[in-house]
C-alpha cells in the first residue's frame, strides 16, 4: 500500500485541533454515581484491582420470551490493572434492542467524563469457537479511568429469553460492596428461585409482584492455581418465571421438556441420513459396532463449525442439513448422531452439560449449560459394565453418554472435563444425572525406557509410550496441531521439562487416528551430559522422564484443588551402566497414599542396570481444601523422588 | 491526465484489510485434475494438514479491484479448518463482491457452496464500518479439494500498491501474482507526482518478477515451503518471502532519502523552533559554569522527569480536552504541559541542549524489534522513532531521552544496530547507522548468601542487580503497574529461577526510579535445593541457574540466531552447610570459550562454606545458521556446567 505518513499526520492534527478548539462539554454526574462514590474507601488487599461500589440490576419481565434489563454499575479503580475494567458495554442479538447506554467517570483530579449511546463502538464479541454469531457488542473505553477514578455505567437492553429464566451472578473477581437485583413480573406471574454457591438470600417484595434481592460486601473470587472454575465458586441466583402455570425452567424436568420440544423436530431423518447410517454400518452387527461406526463418522467427518443466529444458540440445525453440509456445532452433531442412530433403531437423547466441572449443581435447576452431548439408550442385552460412560436414570433407564464433538474420545468414554459433572438428559420430563469419574486405569500412560549410559555421561536409548483413554485423547489433540516434522519438536519440547538437552529421532506414532485403540509413541532419544561426574563418582537420575508434581505454591489457599481427571501412570526406566562403573548407592524407594492419590517408586540394581519403576494414581480429581496438607506431603514426596540420584563409582 | 489522491482517512484501514485478506473472480472453475485429487504427500512436510495446489492474486489499480483465488487440498482432519473463510472489509469505501466456493470430493464429485455469505459488522468507529463476510465450505473431508474466490473493489480515488506475502503456513505448489498499476499520475500529500513503480522483495531462488512493458507485473512461484518461526530469530516478516510494491517519489535511492531527509528535517526543525520558554526553563536546569557534559546530563535528567505519554495508557481526545491538555505543536508545548510522546521529549532535549550551547541533533530510526531497515525500499514507513546525539568536546554521544528510564548514553536496544535518517548541519539529513549495541553492559548480577538447613532448604538473602537493557526493560514493564505489581513481578522472576515451592520475598525495594543506577533489589529466599542420593545428598552449585531450560532445544535451525542484546550473567553464590553435612566431593570448575562467548563456573570449598562464582557472556547479536551447532554446543556445555552438583554426606563428629 502506498504510504502517506506526513499527510495522514497533518490531517490528524487538523482534526485534533478542530476538536480541541471547542470547550470541554459540561458533564453532569448522576446522583446515584456520586452517592456511590462518596462511600468510604474501605480496605482491600494489595492485589485488589478495583472494587464495585454499586451494582444495581432491574429487570422488567415483558412477556414469556422478553424482558428489559436495566443496570447501573459504579466501581473504583484501585490499581493499574483495574483500568481494564473501564472497557464497558453490552451485547444484543437479533430481536434484542439497546435502548440506553451511558458511562461516566470522575478522575482523581475531579475531572468528569461522559460517554453517550452514540459514542459507543459497535463490535463483535470475540469467540474463538464461533465462526459466526449474530451477537453484537456495544463497547466503550471510559475516558478518565485511572487509579483512583470512579467509573460508572448504565445500560438498558430489551433481551430475549427462550426458557423464561434469568441468571444473576452478583459475585465477581473483585470485591462488591452493594449489589441488588429487582425483578418486576407481570401481575399474577409466578417465579421459582435457587441459589448456587451461596446461602439462599431472601427476596423482599418492593412493589406489586416486584421482588428484590440484595447483598453487601461480597468478597472477590480470587485467582488461584488449579481452583475450580469461577462459575463453580461465585454466588449465583437462578430465577424461573412463568405466567400460565407452565414453567419452561425452574425444574430439571421442565427444562428437559422445553429443550426436547426445541430439539426433537430437528431430528427428522432424511434419505441421505438413512443411507449413510446403512452404509456406515454395512457388515457390522450389534450395538457396539454400529454405534461406534456412526460415532466415528460424526467425530471425523462432521467438522465443528458454530454458526449461531437467534435461537440457533440453543436450537440445533436440521439433521439433514448438518449431514449435507458436513458441519455443525455441538448440538448439531449430537442431533445428527441421534437421527442416524434412530435410523438404525437405537434411541438417544440430547444431554446438556457445562464443560467446567462444578458449574451445574443439582439443586440449582437452570439452563446454565454451554455444551450438548448425547445419551444413547443401552439395549437390554448390553451389561452395565460394558462402557465406563453408562449412567442410569431413576427409572432404571440406561444410557451411554457420548460426546461427538470431541474428536479424540472414543465411544464408551467421556473426556475428563465432563466426568464428575451434573448433566441434564433432555427427556420429557428431563432428568439430572451425575457423570462418573472413571477409574484411573481408564486414563493411563505407560512409559518404558531402555537406556545406555556411556562414560561421558551421555544417555541414549529407546522409549515407548502407551496412552489409554483421556491421556490418549489429550495427546492426539496436541499432536493434531503439528505436522509430521513438528511432532518430533513437540516431543522434544515436552521432554525438555525433565531433560534439558534431549534430541529425539525416529519418532513412530501408532494408532494416531485410530481413536478406538491405544496410542503408542516410540522414539529414540539422546541426552548429552545426562550423568554428572563428582570426584570419582558418577551421578545419575533414575527417573528419566515425567514430572508428576502438582506444583502448588506455599501461599495460603482459599479454594479446593481441581485436577484434570483421574489417571494412572506407570513408568519403567532401565539404565545400563557404563563399563567400569558399579552402583555405590541408590536413593530410597518412595511410597505415599493420601486417599485421593497414590505414588509408589522403586529403584533397584538388576545386573549391570539400574531399574526405576513407579506408579502414580489419581483416584479423585477434586481435592477438598481440608486435604491441602496431604497434597503438600504428596508434592514433597514426588519432588524428592523425581530429583533423587543414583551414585556410581568405578568398579574396584 | 488526472491526478489521483488517496483518501487519508482510509489508509490505516486499507492496510489492515490487506493484512487480513488479500483480494478474484473467475467465471468458471478450472478443472481439478486427477493428479491433484491423488496428491497426498507434501515434500519435506510429513503429515501436513493441507497443501495449497494453486493460489492466485490479481491487484488491479486501474479498475480498483483485487481478486483472490485459492485451491487447497485437505490432507488431514486438522486441515479442514481451511474450509472456513473469513474476508474482512470496510463497507465505507470498499466492498467485497460475490464469494464463490466449492468442494471437489476425492471421487471427483462437486459440492458447490450455494448459500449466501454471512455478512456481519464487527467494528464501527470513526467513520469505518468493518464487516466480515464468512463462508464455510460444504462437505469437506480429508481428500477434498476446496476452492474459493472473491473480489474486492475500492474507491476510484484510491490506489493501493500491494504487498504480497508469498509464504504462509501451508506449502504452496503453484502461485500466480499479478499487479496492474494505475497509469494515471499518483500524487502524494506534498503534491509530488509519482515517478513510477518500484518494489522490494525477498524471493525464492530463481523466482523473478516479470514486467510487461511496465503495464503490469507478474510473479509465478512453484513449491514454496511453509514458513516456520523459531525462538531467537529476527522479526519474522522480514524473513518471509514477500514483494512490496510502492509508487515511488524518486528514481534514485540517494535522491529519495536526501529529499525525505530534507522534509523530515524541516518538520523537526519547525517543531524545535516553537521554543517559547526554553531559555527560561534552561536557566533552572543548568548552572552557568557547567561543562557541556554536565549540561547535557542535567537536561537529560530534566526531560526524563516529564510525563512520557508513549509509556502511559493512551488518552482519548475528549480526555485530554477535559483535563485541559492540547496536542504538542512545538517544544514549548512539551515544556508547558510537562508531557509528550517519546519523540516530543527527544526533540525538547535537543532544543534545550542547543539553547545551552551544546550541539545536538536528531536521528529517525527503524525499531529493529519490529523490522529491519531496507535502504532500497523507498518509503519512510520503515522508520519508527527518534533518538538524539550531542557533541561533547568534539565527540558524538548518542542519547535516548525518549525512552523512559534509559540511563544517559544508554540507547534502548530497539534503536541500536539499525539505520535511519540523521540530521546534518545545514538543514540536511542523511542515511546513517544508528549507534552500535554495546557488549557486556547489559547484565544480571546475583550475589547470594545462604545457610542450608538440616531439611535441605537454602535460606538467606539474594541481591540482584540488573544492568543496562536488563534494567531498562524491567523498569518499563514495572511502570505499567504499581508498587505491589512491581514487587510481584520481580519475585515471580526470581521464583522462576528456583525449584518449585521456593519462597521469595522482596526485603529491600528496587531502585525503580533511580534509572542512572542499576536496578538493584534484595530478596529473602528459601529454596529446597537438595536432592537425595541414598545416604548422600546432592546440592547444585548455583541453584539460580539449575532450573533454567537449555537455551536451544532443537538440533536443527532454519533461521539465523538473533539476540536483542548480548546476554551476560554474573553470579556469586555462597552456601554454608549445616553441621550435619560435610562435603564428599566438589565438582570441577567448568569453562568454555568461543571467539564471541565465554562461560566459567568455579565452585570452591572453604570449611563448610561452598562458594560458586559463575560468569557467562556472549559478545554478538546475530549468528548465521552454520554457526548454530557451535553456539548450541556452547550453551549445552554451559547447561552441563550449571547442572553440576556437590556431593554431601552426613558429617562424622568425634564424641558427644
Amino acid at each position: 500500500m502506498r504510504a502517506t505518513k506526513y499527510f495522514a499526520t497533518a490531517a490528524f492534527l487538523a482534526a485534533a485541533l478542530s476538536a480541541f478548539g471547542s470547550n470541554p462539554p459540561q458533564v453532569n454526574i448522576p446522583d446515584w454515581v456520586q452517592q456511590a462514590a462518596n462511600q468510604p474507601k474501605g480496605t482491600y488487599s494489595d492485589e485488589t484491582e478495583a472494587v464495585i461500589l454499586l451494582d444495581e440490576t432491574s429487570v422488567r419481565v415483558i412477556s414469556a420470551d422478553k424482558y428489559e434489563e436495566h443496570e447501573r454499575v459504579v466501581f473504583r479503580i484501585l490499581r493499574p490493572g483495574g483500568r481494564e475494567r473501564a472497557i464497558v458495554g453490552v451485547t444484543a442479538g437479533v430481536g434484542e434492542k439497546v435502548s440506553d447506554l451511558h458511562a461516566w467517570s470522575i478522575n482523581p483530579g475531579d475531572h468528569k467524563f461522559e460517554v453517550k449511546l452514540k459514542e459507543f463502538t459497535k463490535s463483535s464479541p470475540y469467540d474463538a469457537n464461533a465462526l459466526y454469531s449474530d451477537i453484537q457488542g456495544y463497547v466503550t473505553k471510559v475516558p478518565g479511568a485511572e487509579v483512583g477514578s470512579i467509573v460508572a455505567f448504565e445500560s438498558s437492553v430489551v433481551k430475549k429469553t427462550y426458557m423464561g429464566e434469568y441468571d444473576w451472578v452478583p459475585q465477581q473477581t473483585i470485591p462488591v460492596k452493594n449489589v441488588s437485583l429487582t425483578i418486576e413480573f407481570p401481575p399474577r406471574w409466578e417465579f421459582a428461585e435457587s441459589w448456587a454457591n451461596s446461602q439462599a438470600i431472601k427476596s423482599q417484595q418492593v412493589a406489586s409482584n416486584t421482588w428484590k434481592w440484595s447483598l453487601t460486601d461480597l468478597p472477590a473470587i480470587e485467582q488461584e492455581p488449579m481452583r475450580p472454575s469461577y462459575l463453580a465458586l461465585a454466588a449465583r441466583l437462578e430465577v424461573a418465571f412463568f405466567g400460565d402455570g407452565k414453567a419452561m425452567s425452574g425444574t430439571w424436568g421442565a427444562l428437559g421438556t422445553w429443550y426436547k420440544g426445541l430439539a426433537d423436530p430437528r431430528r427428522a431423518s432424511t434419505t441421505e441420513t438413512k443411507e449413510a447410517a446403512q452404509r456406515l454400518t454395512a457388515g457390522k452387527s450389534g450395538f457396539d459396532a454400529q454405534v461406534r461406526a456412526v460415532a466415528n463418522f460424526l467425530q471425523r467427518d462432521i467438522r465443528y463449525v458454530d454458526i449461531s443466529i437467534g435461537i440457533g444458540g440453543n436450537q440445533p440445525h436440521y439433521a439433514g442439513d448438518v449431514f449435507h453440509h458436513r458441519y455443525g456445532d455441538c448440538k448439531d452433531k449430537a442431533t445428527l448422531m441421534a437421527t442416524m442412530l434412530e435410523d438404525l433403531g437405537y434411541h438417544s437423547e440430547l444431554v446438556l452439560v457445562h464443560t467446567k466441572r462444578g458449574v451445574v449443581q443439582p439443586n440449582v435447576p437452570s439452563g446454565f449449560f454451554n455444551h450438548a452431548i448425547l445419551a444413547i439408550a443401552v439395549p437390554k442385552e448390553v451389561p452395565d459394565d460394558a462402557y465406563p460412560a453408562i449412567v442410569k436414570t431413576k427409572a432404571g433407564n440406561r444410557y451411554v453418554i457420548f460426546d461427538p464433538t470431541n474428536e479424540y474420545t472414543p465411544f464408551g468414554l467421556i473426556p475428563s472435563y465432563e466426568q464428575s459433572s451434573y448433566v441434564l438428559i433432555t427427556t420429557s420430563p428431563g432428568e439430572m444425572v451425575h457423570l462418573p469419574v472413571f477409574v484411573p486405569e481408564l486414563n493411563r500412560t505407560d512409559r518404558v525406557g531402555k537406556f545406555t549410559l556411556n562414560n561421558d555421561g551421555v544417555l541414549s536409548g529407546e522409549v515407548a509410550n502407551r496412552y489409554v483413554g483421556d491421556e490418549a485423547s489429550d495427546m492426539r489433540m496436541n499432536l493434531a496441531t503439528y505436522d509430521g516434522k513438528d511432532r518430533a519438536k513437540f516431543l522434544e519440547a515436552s521432554a525438555s521439562a525433565s531433560l534439558k538437552q534431549a534430541s529425539i529421532e525416529n519418532a513412530d506414532f501408532q494408532n494416531l487416528k485410530e481413536i478406538d485403540h491405544d496410542l503408542v509413541i516410540k522414539y529414540e532419544v539422546k541426552m548429552p551430559e545426562y550423568a554428572q561426574t563428582a570426584g570419582g563418582l558418577l551421578l545419575v537420575r533414575p527417573r528419566v522422564f515425567g514430572d508428576k508434581a502438582i506444583h502448588l505454591t506455599k501461599k495460603p489457599r482459599k479454594y479446593s484443588i481441581e485436577l484434570e481427571g483421574s489417571r494412572h501412570d506407570h513408568d519403567v526406566y532401565e539404565i545400563k551402566l557404563p563399563a567400569g562403573y558399579v552402583v555405590d548407592e541408590l536413593p530410597e524407594n518412595t511410597h505415599i497414599d493420601v486417599g485421593f492419590a497414590m505414588y509408589d517408586s522403586k529403584i533397584e540394581t538388576v545386573g549391570d542396570m539400574i531399574r526405576y519403576t513407579r506408579e502414580y494414581v489419581v483416584r479423585d480429581p477434586h481435592i477438598e481444601l481440608s486435604h491441602l496438607d496431604d497434597v503438600r506431603r504428596l508434592e514433597s514426596a514426588i519432588g524428592s523422588d523425581e530429583f533423587a540420584n543414583a551414585v556410581l563409582k568405578k568398579a574396584p | 491526465m488526472t491526478s489521483r489522491r488517496f483518501s487519508d482517512a482510509t489508509l490505516p484501514l486499507l492496510f489492515l484489510l490487506l493484512c487480513f485478506a488479500a483480494p478474484l473472480c473467475r467465471a468458471d472453475w478450472p478443472p481439478v485434475t486427477k493428479e491433484e485429487l491423488d496428491f497426498k504427500n507434501v515434500p519435506n512436510v510429513p503429515d501436513a494438514p493441507a497443501v495449497v495446489l494453486f493460489h492466485e492474486e490479481i491487484d488491479d489499480d486501474t479498475i480498483h479491484y483485487h481478486q483472490v483465488y485459492y485451491r487447497i487440498k485437505i490432507l488431514t482432519e486438522a486441515g479442514r479448518k481451511y474450509a472456513d473463510v473469513q474476508v474482512p472489509y470496510d463497507r465505507h469505501g470498499s466492498n467485497v463482491g460475490s464469494v464463490k466456493a466449492r468442494t471437489t470430493h476425492a471421487d471427483g464429485t462437486v459440492a458447490n457452496f450455494e448459500g449466501k455469505p454471512l455478512d456481519k459488522e464487527v467494528e464501527r468507529f470513526a467513520g469505518y464500518k468493518i464487516h466480515v463476510k464468512t463462508v464455510t465450505l460444504p462437505d469437506v473431508q480429508v481428500g477434498s479439494v476446496i476452492e474459493y474466490q472473491y473480489s474486492w473493489r475500492y474507491d476510484d480515488n484510491l490506489v493501493i500498491s500491494p504487498k504480497w506475502e508469498l509464504q504462509g503456513d501451508l506449502y504452496e505448489r503453484k502461485s500466480n501474482y499479478k499487479f496492474v498499476p494505475t497509469q494515471h499520475e499518483v500524487v502524494n500529500e506534498r503534491d509530488v507526482i509519482s515517478s513510477g513503480l518500484a518494489w522490494v522483495s525477498h524471493l525464492p531462488k530463481g523466482a523473478e518478477i516479470k514486467s510487461f512493458h511496465d503495464k503490469y507485473y507478474e510473479l509465478t512461484l512453484n513449491d514454496v515451503p511453509p514458513f516456520f518461526e523459531e525462538d531467537h530469530m529476527p522479526p519474522p516478516q522480514t524473513f518471509k518471502y514477500h514483494v512490496a510494491f510502492y509508487y515511488r517519489w524518486a528514481v534514485q535511492a540517494d535522491a529519495f532519502w536526501k529529499d525525505e531527509g530534507k522534509y523530515w528535517n524541516k518538520q523537526a526543525e519547525k517543531f524545535l523552533s516553537r521554543n517559547g520558554g526554553v531559555r527560561e526553563a534552561l536557566a533552572t536546569i543548568v548552572a552557568p559554569g557547567d561543562s557541556a557534559d554536565q549540561k547535557a546530563k542535567k537536561i537529560y535528567a530534566f526531560v526524563q522527569t516529564l510525563d512520557n505519554t508513549s509509556y502511559m495508557p493512551r488518552q482519548s481526545e475528549e480526555e485530554l480536552k477535559t483535563i485541559g491538555l492540547k496536542p504538542n505543536l512545538g517544544v514549548e508545548d512539551v515544556l508547558r504541559q510537562k508531557r509528550g510522546s517519546r519523540n516530543n521529549i527527544t526533540r525538547l532535549f535537543v532544543e534545550l541542549c542547543r539553547e545551552a550551547g551544546v550541539p545536538a541533533y536528531l536521528m529517525w530510526v527503524t525499531d529493529r524489534g519490529e523490522n529491519l531497515f531496507t535502504p532500497l525500499y523507498l518509503t519512510t514507513d520503515q522508520l519508527d522513532e527518534e533518538i538524539a546525539f550531542v557533541t561533547i568536546d568534539g565527540k558524538e554521544v548518542p542519547v535516548d531521552p525518549g525512552t523512559k528510564f534509559a540511563p544517559y548514553s544508554v540507547i534502548n536496544w530497539r534503536y541500536t544496530g539499525s539505520k535511519g535518517l540523521k540530521q546534518l548541519p545545514g538543514g540536511k539529513a542523511e542515511l546513517a547507522d544508528s549507534p552500535a549495541p554495546t557488549h557486556g553492559g547489559d547484565a544480571i548480577q546475583r550475589v547470594g548468601s545462604f545457610r542450608l538447613s538440616d531439611e535441605g532448604e537454602a535460606q538467606g538473602t539474594l541481591l540482584v542487580r540488573f544492568y543496562g537493557q536488563e534494567a531498562l526493560w524491567r523498569r518499563l514493564e514495572g511502570a505499567r503497574t504499581d508498587e505491589s505489581g512491581r514487587k510481584k513481578m520481580l519475585e515471580d522472576q526470581v521464583r522462576e529461577w528456583l525449584p518449585s515451592n521456593s519462597e521469595v520475598t522482596v526485603i529491600k525495594d528496587a531502585t525503580w526510579m533511580d534509572y542512572e543506577k542499576p536496578l538493584a533489589v534484595e530478596f529473602k529466599v528459601s529454596a529446597p535445593i537438595l536432592s537425595r542420593a541414598g545416604k548422600r545428598v546432592l546440592m547444585p552449585t548455583d541453584f539460580f541457574v539449575v532450573n533454567q531450560p537449555a537455551k536451544f532445544a532443537h538440533k536443527d535451525r532454519i533461521h539465523v540466531v538473533y539476540f536483542h542484546f548480548p546476554p551476560r550473567e554474573v553470579d556469586n553464590i555462597t552456601v554454608v552447610l549445616p553441621p550435619s553435612l560435610e562435603v564428599e566431593s566438589m565438582p570441577t570448575p567448568s569453562t568454555n570459550q568461543l571467539p564471541y562467548a565465554v562461560y566459567s563456573s568455579k565452585p570452591t570449598q572453604q570449611g563448610n562454606t561452598i562458594t560458586t562464582v559463575r560468569n557467562m557472556e556472549v559478545g554478538g547479536l546475530v549468528f548465521p545458521v552454520p554457526e548454530y551447532p557451535t553456539l548450541k554446543g556452547f550453551f549445552d556445555k554451559m547447561k552441563a556446567g550449571d547442572d553440576q552438583q556437590v556431593v554431601l554426606r552426613s558429617a562424622v563428629h568425634a564424641g558427644n
